[in-house]
């Protein structure tokens, strides 16, 4: 009954073992509750405008995510946010019976338009996180 | 297979627990809505505020300024609600697969609902706010 090591007796939960989808459903979720971790913050950032009334507590706010690697960390929540948008509308694209039995295909088709829309906002991006570019 | 852990404390009398505490129909059914609602409002959001303005530092009155017409009032008011929406309703979904008992399941979207209305309530002053002292500073 128990023959074999661990691994051999769970290879269906073994991580090198998982099928494509498996690794989606898992990124879904994970990139789900990075966004919104940034959604809470971005609420709490952007509602500090409330604390004064001309504006320069917002704008020394805004001052700081001029900063290079916060720049960086914006450009990764793009390919984030884009991962969790086009493999969600595949989620509903299923739920309403479109393209179930082309699963994959339907899946890489969706990210390679979500690498185009990538590809845009790193054009913009870059030159401000290399330094080339300033506000 | 491994088994779902479940609460060992007896659900509340005259409640079943659940089969599963997973969401329910509703839950699956607004969770699919706000999802296309963000899709597009988020798009929406993107191209006026970073896409069509590159370069362009963000000032309070740019902030003002767009939320003068009541359509991008509107914009942002389905967009705050439906992501506060999906964002809490993704995390209450995503604890379930943990395999939460009932009592648990139900204590947490009370939790979250808290959340999502503060959250609501602090966007909606934000906006009320940013509409205000934009009437204030132009004249």
């Amino acid at each position: 009954m128990y023959r074999g090591s661990y691994r051999q007796r769970h290879a269906d939960l073994w991580p090198t073992n998982y099928k494509l989808g498996m690794w989606v459903w898992l990124l879904h979720r994970v990139t789900g509750v990075i966004i919104a971790l940034y959604g809470i913050a971005h609420l709490l950032v952007i509602s500090s405008s409330l604390l004064n009334s001309d504006g320069d507590l917002f704008e020394d706010i805004m001052k700081v995510f001029e900063n290079r690697v916060l720049l960086g960390f914006e450009l990764a929540l793009i390919a984030v946010i884009l991962f969790h948008t086009f493999n969600g509308l595949r989620v509903i694209l299923f739920d309403l019976g479109i393209g179930i039995r082309a699963q994959k295909l339907l899946f890489w088709g969706l990210m390679a338009v979500a690498v185009i829309l990538f590809a845009f906002a790193a054009d913009a991006l870059l030159p401000y996180i290399r330094g080339e570019a300033r506000l | 297979m491994a088994t779902i852990e479940r609460s060992s404390a007896p659900p509340p009398r005259g409640r079943e627990e659940p089969a599963g505490a997973g969401p329910g129909l509703w839950s699956w059914l607004l969770q699919r809505i706000s999802a296309v609602l963000i899709a597009f409002f988020l798009g929406v959001h993107m191209w006026i505020l970073h896409i069509d303005k590159v370069g362009e530092k963000i000032t309070i009155d740019r902030v003002a300024d767009r939320l003068q017409s009541p359509w991008s009032i509107a914009v942002y008011a389905v967009l705050l609600a439906a992501v506060l929406y999906h964002s809490l309703n993704g995390i209450l979904n995503i604890s379930a697969d943990f395999g939460l008992g009932a009592r648990a399941h139900r204590a947490l979207s009370w939790a979250l609902l808290g959340v999502g209305v503060a959250g609501l309530g602090l966007g909606v002053a934000t906006i009320v706010h940013l509409v205000r002292i934009f009437d204030g500073a132009a004249g």
